[in-house]
């Protein structure tokens, strides 16, 4: 904790009397200098909801204002996924580490011109805290009390948590909204009014590095730079380099590729199955394509453990440990690699997704493809076969179950396909069924009506980000949803861990308390993990200091990307 | 006639009323609800959905939540403003939402219903006129190729193509970037040529279709009794088939041209997607996925008026066509 602490300071001192008092720029380090000028056009899919953050619920909206209109106190590095100050210049906390002290930028102001102060950050704080408001920021806030936050001058915040919280870091990254604008609305009742897609573009005011200048429904978002940004390059150049910001919205991924074909975008996010093909034409269509590792989505299959809802004897196949690690050893893979990523993906065996380098722990247990240790693991638990091939329970029941999984979805519905078979091939009698998706989260959520579902999370750096699918009492512990107490030893341990983890700081020792939790579900693996996709992306030649991660995409360090004429 | 229309009108009124009931109905009974999704975000707690379920009413027994969206989408005392409900995803009236997209499904729509029957009409009566001659199975073949590509693979072809051959068309959207700094002649033209390839896409099926139906239309008014009279009495040609043959067959297409007018907001989904064209029905359909009740119901209450509006004027058009309809 010490040592942390006193990087910070020195963090905060180099920022002081390096670059003088009242501008506090903050250098943005990137390979090359660039020069002004150019666009960057992307395609997604989909139209934004809502620009305002505190709305908007799907990535379809957040992709677009935050980090680029909206800001927060602390980001995590695109590349190292390390935390780094933004509109905090640095941060201290107490020695028992419950009280944090933010010290604000100076000379950093709104779109509109108005300098962003401690106030914005107090008037975001009440917004998050506002009962009316439901918001997502707020459940990461709740320990199960809010935090208390005060101002301490211009530039200065406290914020007090219950406890010491290891988490506080990525919990007050809220992007900040301005005070000047939002709180009369807000006073009289109208804040969630506010910022609809129905208003005019320019009007949508942040502190970010891109200002909106359009929106066309259904066709594109047009962004130009903000001439008065407060993050420099190495030679003190303001950022960012580029003049504009186009996303354009396509009706579907192929027209995103012919758009990036037929040039009108100049960044693409490339599929598994089309990396090779692409890259043959690299050269011809005057493109790079760059690998960014395996990403934070994960594929799983869960069995329901929860008597309430399962019959016997399914339950007692399903809570049996050497059952489901016997399916764990049935899962094939390699061929779903082969099928659905066109070898484009990496097993997963951890709970922690595979670029998450600093809780990953590598060597956890792991299972192998091979039904022969499948059968041992099966006869071990006491099953049996009978003369006709088919696996019976220790009282002489046939293992029969339904598999589902949302409809529409290649890869989930190819791993039940693949699962299946070789379960069948073990004996059992498997009911695959693909369903409608808000009915199968139904069933999920519910615990009613499912023996086992394939489906998919998507994880973040920080393991307790997890805590409502590893902890006995959380809304998505699927394999024994709505209790309030764990049901077994192994549950009660990791909902220990999880409660201990949150509030180490030091962060070595805190790594080491989630490999125990990682070891755990490798052993009893009540999710039985697939495999994680590769993921790419293609931009042309002329675009410069791309440092594409699974973690921060293409588009991380917008600021100091430049285009080379 | 006067009193006609006023009682069509007012008939739309129960109408809407009962369409937008059993709509309601089917979506409500629809399996999982607009905060699906979100269930399944790790980041969001329990209680914040029922505080969001709360606060969309979703809480509420199925004939409160229908009545709530009533009281707001249509006119009331002390609310007279249409603003057919308010968007779930998007905080905002359906009305506005609509308002960003209509036009440009409108003006696809409606160069597409143009080009095609100015294209169909004549090579219908074409083909009649010259059945079974060499022009007549080109021009059927043609047809039948038409009506049988389906629309999202014509689409996906001629993008193919575009990119492949490099020609200089937009494989997206309604307008290019910096249109708004465009004047008024430069803005059409650049309209134009976005709507090229979605308005290709669009005719191809519908002119196919259309032209069918004029040459057998014509087909058999040509072999009616009168036809033949009309011949005897030594009229030229051309009067006996576009005088007397003509304005008889073309009586089944007015009723077609009803369901045209019905469709100019939303007979594209399709060729919005695959081409990338801003139209109504990528909105639609993107509530219908969210499970959002009000834009949906929004959708399908502007989609049920222009088809009763459309077969109202089609009906009205019958009667000036053809003096045999009268309405009481």
């Amino acid at each position: 904790m010490k040592r942390s602490l006193s990087w910070l300071m020195a963090a905060a001192l180099v920022l002081a009397f390096g670059l003088g008092a009242l501008a506090q720029p903050y250098v943005m380090e990137a390979e090359t200098i660039g020069q002004y000028g150019g666009e960057i056009r992307i395609a997604t899919l989909g139209d934004p909801r809502t620009f305002n953050p505190y709305l908007a619920k799907e990535t379809s909206s957040t992709d677009v204002i935050i980090g680029r209109i909206f800001e927060p106190l602390i980001g995590r590095n695109g590349v190292t996924t390390a935390h780094e100050p933004r509109l905090a210049k640095a941060w201290e906390f107490s020695e028992d580490g419950t009280v944090w002290t933010f010290y604000l930028r100076e000379g950093v102001y709104w779109h509109d011109g108005v300098e962003f102060t401690a106030d914005d950050v107090i008037f975001t704080l009440d917004i998050i805290y506002d009962p009316e408001i439901p918001n997502n920021y707020r459940d990461g806030m709740l320990y199960p009390d809010p935090i208390q936050y005060r101002k301490i001058d211009r530039y200065t915040v406290e914020f007090t948590f219950p406890m010491a919280l290891a988490t506080a870091m990525d919990d007050v990254s809220f992007p900040i909204i301005p005070k000047h604008i939002l709180e009369q609305p807000w006073k009289e009742g109208r804040f969630n009014e506010m910022w609809g897609v129905d208003t005019p573009p320019w009007e949508i005011i942040g502190t970010g590095p891109f200002q909106m200048v359009e929106y066309r429904p259904s066709e594109r978002i047009v962004m130009t730079r903000n001439p008065n940004y407060w993050r420099v390059d190495a030679e003190g150049n303001p950022l960012p380099y580029i003049t504009r910001f186009v996303m354009y919205i396509a009706g579907n991924q192929d027209a995103m590729r012919l758009m990036f074909d037929n040039r009108e975008t100049n960044i693409y996010g490339v599929r598994g199955t089309e990396v090779d093909e692409m890259q043959d034409n690299a050269e011809r269509g005057g493109y790079t394509i760059y690998e960014g590792g395996p990403t934070f989505s994960t594929l799983f299959v869960v069995f329901n453990q929860n008597e309430l809802f399962v019959p016997s004897p399914k339950v007692e196949w399903f809570q049996n440990k050497l059952f489901r690690q016997a399916v764990a050893h049935a899962v094939d893979k390699q061929s779903l690699i082969d099928i659905v990523f066109g070898g484009r993906a990496v097993p997963q065996w951890s709970p922690v997704s595979a670029p998450n380098r600093q809780f990953l722990k590598e060597d956890v247990k792991t299972y192998p493809y091979d039904l022969e240790e499948s059968r041992r693991l099966l006869a071990e638990a006491g099953f049996t076969w009978g003369p006709d091939g088919r696996l019976y329970d220790w009282n002489g029941n046939h293992v029969e179950f339904t598999l589902s999984t949302n409809e529409g979805n290649l890869q989930r519905e190819t791993f039940m396909t693949l699962l299946a078979e070789d379960l069948t091939e073990l004996g059992m009698t498997v009911h695959t069924n693909p369903m409608d998706f808000n009915l199968l989260v139904n069933q999920l959520t519910s615990g009613e009506n499912w023996d086992a579902i394939i489906i998919g999370l998507t994880g973040g750096v920080d393991p307790d980000g997890g805590s409502n699918v590893w902890q006995s009492s959380g809304g998505l512990h699927m394999w024994n949803i709505g209790r309030d107490e764990p049901q077994t030893e192994w549950e009660a341990r990791v909902d220990e861990i999880f409660e201990i983890g949150r509030t180490i700081l030091d962060p070595e020792e805190r790594v080491k308390v989630y490999y125990e939790w990682q070891d755990i579900i490798a052993e009893e693996v009540p999710l039985i993990y697939a495999v994680t996709p590769l993921v790419y992306a293609a931009a042309r030649n002329e675009i410069k200091n791309i440092e594409y991660t699974a973690y921060g995409g293409s588009l991380h360090n917008i600021h100091v990307l430049w285009i080379d004429n | 006639m006067h009193a006609f229309i006023l009682r069509r009108l007012l008939n739309m009124i129960p109408l809407l009323i009962g369409i937008s009931f059993l709509s309601f109905s089917i979506m409500y009974m629809a399996p999982g609800d607009f905060l699906g999704e979100l269930r399944l975000n790790p980041q969001i707690s329990a209680e914040t959905i029922e505080m969001m379920r709360a606060q969309y009413g979703l809480d509420k027994p199925f004939i409160v939540q229908y009545w709530l969206w009533f009281k707001e989408a249509f006119p009331m005392p002390g609310n007279w403003k249409i603003n057919l409900g308010r968007s779930f995803q998007y905080h905002t009236p359906v009305t506005t939402l609509i308002g960003f997209y209509a036009f440009n499904t409108f003006l696809l729509s409606l160069t597409s219903a143009v080009l095609s029957w100015l294209i169909a009409i004549p090579i219908g009566i074409y083909a009649a006129r010259k059945q079974y001659s060499f022009g007549d199975k080109v021009l059927t073949t043609l047809a039948f190729m038409g009506v049988s590509i389906p629309n999202f693979f014509l689409a996906l072809i001629i993008l193919y193509f575009v990119v492949r051959w490099e020609l200089p068309l937009p494989i997206g959207g309604a307008t290019s970037l910096g249109y708004d700094e465009l004047n008024l002649w430069q803005k059409i033209v650049d309209r134009a040529h976005h709507l090229i390839i979605p308005t290709l896409v669009l005719t191809t099926g519908s002119t196919a279709g259309l032209m069918r139906y004029m040459r057998s239309n014509l087909l058999d008014t040509l072999r009616q009794d009168y036809v033949r009279t009309a011949r005897a009495k030594g009229l030229s040609e051309r009067v006996v088939v576009y005088k007397h043959a003509l304005r008889n067959a073309i009586n089944p297409l007015i009723t077609f041209f009803g369901f045209e007018i019905a469709s100019l907001l939303s007979g594209a989904t399709l060729t919005e997607f695959v081409t990338s064209y801003p139209g109504l029905g990528r909105l639609l359909y993107g509530g219908l996925r969210a499970n959002d009740y009000h834009l949906v119901l929004g959708g399908l209450m502007v989609g049920s008026v222009m088809l009763m509006l459309g077969n109202l004027i089609a009906d009205i058009m019958l009667a000036w066509a053809d003096p045999r309809i009268r309405y009481q």
